[in-house]
């Protein structure tokens, strides 16, 4: 390409902290994901008083089909069977009577049997057993866990100060655009889409607005060919960035990435591999490389300050 | 926890009595994942419900046959007839919703 950077702007520069959104832990979620761990290790022990969330088994007697069965199962509390009941139940001992006057019609309970629900407490050994590297207790595994929450939160958050600091890079820059190089940029994502609808039975040109819908967000071909074109700079303008930046923290994409690239579309699309290299030539790989590398610069950029 | 795995040669009995939960999923799908956990979370509230898990990448024609497109997709069963579905992920609550009106009918 022709094109090339002249003067780069410096990303350090642009003050992104208020474009982030502050990062406030779901202990909620933490406590329930804690609690989670101890699900495998739930014991069940034959008791005698019913409690919330014991298995109990009952002699109903009533008028009503419904509660009138010799024995039936169900959870105290869940509010699986009948909520009523099911309170009802709760604090009863085996072979103590209750009756109810439920709207479906009186209904006598016999508690016949309980299965106590014993969990655990959280330990050290249950955490070990999921086998995470470096997390070998609870303190670890909560750890763990808010730092997944934390990056999710990041990926989350990270579009408008990402698009922003793209915006402000590129326009702060200076570049020398050639318009063969944007024509190049456009060809090869017009021929792309082309490619992927021919794929599918469809002529590109031809294509109705129902076709395109969940496709390319785009109503016909030429406002496609009018988005792409749009974009055109701003692509052309990231590969170049990212070609810069590689050039300093040494990122390099090559055959062996496209090979990896291929395999992994064409597992993921459930298509063969000469449709995924037909879809995405060398060329195209490796623009769009080097385009996504300028992402993660700035990604890793916003991180510090997340 | 009453949870089975499935394949083509006993799902059709592990559906044919009670109320069943079938989870049809796929081996790399990630809303599938989470679908599980919320599975196992149930199981380990109701240890007597039966859940079945029928893997969609490895068991094609049992998807076929039973109509999977998308997955997750739940299908709740009494007695071998389905009498709920879902496609894509449910919550909690929703699923317990359905084990309350069909577990105990």
């Amino acid at each position: 390409m022709k094109s090339r950077v002249l003067q780069i702007k410096d990303y350090r520069e642009v003050d992104i902290t208020p474009l982030l959104k502050p990062f406030v832990p779901d202990e909620a979620a933490l406590e329930t994901e804690l609690r989670r761990l101890t699900n495998p290790y739930v014991r069940w022990e034959t008791g005698e008083t019913a409690s919330a969330g014991d298995q109990v088994v009952c002699r109903l007697v009533s008028d009503c089909p419904r509660f009138n069965k010799e024995k039936v199962r169900f959870v105290a509390g869940s509010g699986m069977f009948h909520k009523e009941l099911e309170a009802l139940v709760i604090g009863m001992t085996v072979g103590e009577a209750r009756e109810a006057d439920l709207s479906e019609g009186r209904v006598s309970l016999t508690l016949t049997g309980v299965m106590n629900r014993v969990v655990p407490e959280l330990s050290d050994e249950m955490v070990e057993k999921l086998g995470l590297e470096g997390v070998d207790t609870v303190a670890d595994y909560r750890a763990y866990l808010l730092a997944q929450q934390k990056d999710s939160a990041f990926q989350d958050a990270l579009y408008e100060p990402q698009k922003q600091l793209m915006a402000e890079v590129i326009a702060g820059s200076e570049f020398v655009l050639c318009k063969e190089d944007w024509a190049v940029v456009v060809n090869r994502e017009l021929d792309r889409c082309r490619t992927l609808c021919r794929q599918e039975g469809m002529v590109l040109e031809e294509m109705t607005p129902e076709q395109f819908r969940g496709r390319i967000p785009v109503k016909s071909y030429h406002e496609l060919v009018a988005m792409l074109q749009y974009d055109g700079w701003d692509s052309l303008c990231r590969y170049l960035l990212g070609c810069w930046y590689a050039q300093t923290d040494g990122f390099q994409a090559g055959e062996a990435d496209y090979e990896a690239f291929i395999a992994d579309y064409a597992k993921t699309w459930h298509v063969s591999v000469e449709n995924a290299r037909e879809a995405n030539p060398y060329e195209t790989f490796i623009f769009n490389e080097y385009a996504g590398h300028t992402y993660t610069v700035l990604k890793k950029y916003i991180r510090e300050f997340y | 926890m009453a949870i089975q795995t499935a394949d083509k040669n006993n799902f059709k009995d592990l559906i044919r009595e009670d109320f069943v939960i079938a989870d049809f999923y796929g081996a790399t799908c990630v809303p599938c994942k989470l679908f599980s956990r919320i599975l196992e979370d149930i199981a380990a509230e109701i240890p007597f419900l039966n859940i079945v898990k029928l893997n969609t990448t490895e068991n094609p024609e049992i998807a076929e046959e039973y109509g999977i497109t998308a997955v997750p997709t739940i299908h709740f069963y009494k007695d071998g007839q389905l009498v709920d579905s879902h496609v894509g992920v449910m919550q909690p609550q929703p699923v317990k919703d359905v084990i309350a009106q069909y577990m105990y009918t």
